[in-house]
């Protein structure tokens, strides 16, 4: 078992309530995604991953390793990502561009890295690390921020374009991040996607938000809305087709609920793009 | 102007410490770091009771919610895996003067973190049945077990926590007074397992790596069962030939 | 008990426990029933799922009051 490119189709993203129906089902769905962490280990979890991985290509989306942390990373969480890249062989690998730990104390977020001086060579030399040690391209996701730090230097994608230069990643554009971003920091979402180099990006998530206390917070929990859509397509017009996931975290729907809400996407990025001939 | 690593010192000390102002952030911004205060504490609060069913049945949702609360706020999280988290709250729990009138809790947490543990644990090769029968009876008792990272025993000296555990998977109210019980978790092909096991010693000898010999010496009852159980769970991974 | 019957009588146990295993075990269809939810899913947004995520809501004091199973055991006993 090999692991090949993705097809530039619909991906859903598999949590552990569908797991049982999906092998049940086996419904049609072109790949999925699972959050590597929760396959960490052996016994049942990644026995159910292996048997959808004999039948499916299988995304690895981790959420845990902490490209920027100022801490060296975590020796035995990055052994236990390459055990499972090595047992699933995966189609892509991905992590975020963000930190989760401080003098050995972990914070269980996704937490906004500062576009401040030292970035840049401490996240390639991390993103460089990792794909040593997994011997295979990484994807880094750009995240959704409820806070700005004084005095960046440059935006997230002209981050993302310099560590795709200095360290061969890919990148994983979620245009749901960058809307939520628009809404709660007043970043401009459209200069972003037409920023990163054509070639760089390697899949893209889609995803609801919600709104709490006046805070668009990235729950995973709603439908798409209308603006996201619009960034999907910006998104595949300027990089060509390519693979694009649709995230449900909260909030999850049964598996039928959740195959419509796919297969709207999927007619989605057909119409975008393979526009019907139109005679000249 | 900060540096990329003193931003990052900035935002974790107003992570630890709500009195601390972020000077790093945006003044625009600088309260929403609540949101990831939160969604730190709240993630680990939420993963908790998976991991401790048990534990959360017996107080019902809000007591264990709060006692997450209280641990989640003095045990920093040593793993970015919330599957990893919870190693401490036993401990925990022993220490916490509000459940001091709960004095079996601790022990019950004990025991469901060991079945939360045997569920994640690592999968191990069996030994190969071979490597035994090329053994005779003297080599076999010199020798040490290596047993699968699923197999626990855990034991308490004054609650009948596999009583307990039994009651909640449908069995009769435990008697609290019927005294101290030990449980064997472990793991087969059809989930994690558990059983109370009264004659403990040796196994708790044979998992501390004693030699086979002397651990079995410790059997008050035969002890074959329960390794023959073991051994065709394929929870039997190693053995290591201490012969010269 | 004797250490040299025992210690022979142990070692046919786990051999014969070899022989016990049904033959066929390693094709056998594994039960994916009861998986534990992943807990690294909500990671960043399980809490405004509970519309908690901006607001500080740290009670001061321990005031809960344990009301699950326990009840069945008696409740709370005497502090130690």
């Amino acid at each position: 078992m090999t692991h090949t490119p993705l097809a530039p189709l619909a991906g859903l993203g598999l949590r552990s309530p569908h797991i049982a129906d999906v092998l049940a089902q086996r419904p049609v769905v072109a790949w999925w995604e699972v959050h590597s962490e929760n396959y960490f280990g052996g016994g049942e979890p990644i026995a159910a991953l292996e048997a959808i991985r004999a039948d499916y290509p299988v995304s690895l989306h981790g959420v845990g390793l902490g490209l920027g942390s100022v801490d060296p990373l975590d020796e035995q969480h990055l052994q236990q990502l390459k055990q499972l890249v090595d047992r699933i062989q995966p189609a892509l690998v991905s992590e975020h561009l963000c930190w989760n730990r401080h003098q050995q104390r972990f914070f269980n977020d996704l937490l906004p890295v500062p576009r401040l001086e030292g970035a840049l060579p401490l996240l390639a030399a991390r993103i460089a690390q990792v794909q040593d040690v997994l011997g295979r391209q990484l994807l880094i996701e750009n995240v959704s921020s409820y806070v700005a730090f004084q005095h960046e230097q440059c935006t997230e994608a002209e981050l993302l374009a310099e560590l795709v230069a200095r360290t061969g990643c890919g990148v994983l554009l979620d245009v749901n991040n960058l809307y939520v971003n628009t809404l709660n920091l007043g970043s401009d979402a459209l200069a972003e996607i037409n920023y990163l180099p054509i070639g760089c990006v390697g899949e893209i998530h889609v995803a609801g938000f919600e709104t709490v206390d006046g805070v668009t917070i990235d729950t995973h929990g709603a439908p798409v809305c209308a603006e996201v859509w619009a960034l999907l397509d910006a998104a595949l017009q300027r990089f060509g087709p390519l693979p694009v996931l649709l995230e449900r975290d909260c909030n999850l729907p049964p598996l039928a609920g959740l195959l419509a809400e796919y297969r709207e996407l999927a007619a989605h990025i057909t119409r975008t793009t393979q526009p019907e001939a139109v005679p000249c | 102007m900060l540096s990329y690593a003193e931003a990052i010192a900035d935002f974790a000390h107003a992570l630890n410490d709500t009195d601390h102002q972020a000077q790093a952030l945006s003044d625009a911004s600088r309260e929403r770091i609540a949101v990831y205060r939160n969604n730190a504490r709240l993630n680990r609060i939420d993963a908790l009771p998976a991991a401790f069913p048990t534990v959360a049945a017996l107080v019902g949702d809000d007591y264990f919610r709060a006692l997450a609360r209280e641990y989640v706020k003095t045990t920093p999280a040593l793993s970015a895996n919330l599957h990893d988290d919870g190693a401490g709250l036993a401990g925990f729990i022993a220490g916490f003067a509000p459940a001091r009138d709960l004095p079996y809790l601790a022990d019950v947490a004990r025991l469901d973190w060991a079945m939360h543990r045997a569920y994640y644990a690592d999968d191990v090769a069996a030994l190969d049945p071979q490597r035994l029968a090329a053994l005779d009876g003297d080599g076999f008792m010199r020798g040490r077990l290596r047993l699968h990272p699923a197999v626990a025993l855990v034991q308490s000296t004054d609650w009948p926590i596999a009583d307990i555990l039994a009651m909640h998977q449908g069995g009769p109210d435990a008697a609290l007074a019927a005294g101290g019980q030990a449980v064997l978790v472990w793991r087969s092909r059809a989930g994690v397992q558990h059983t109370r096991l009264d004659d403990v010693h040796w196994l708790a000898a044979l998992l501390a790596g004693q030699a086979v010999g002397d651990a079995l010496a410790l059997a008050h009852t035969d002890p074959n069962p329960v390794l023959a159980r073991l051994f065709a769970d394929g929870l039997i991974c190693d053995f290591e030939d201490t012969t010269p | 008990m004797n250490k040299q019957i025992l210690a022979a009588s142990a070692l046919t146990a786990l051999l014969g426990a070899t022989l016990a295993i049904p033959a066929l075990a390693a094709e056998q269809e594994k039960c994916f029933g009861i998986a534990k939810a992943g807990q690294n899913d909500c990671k960043g947004n399980s809490h405004s799922c509970a519309g908690q995520a901006s607001k500080d809501s740290d009670p001061k004091e321990f005031k809960a009051v344990a009301a699950g199973t326990c009840v069945k055991m008696g409740g709370t006993l005497k502090a130690m």
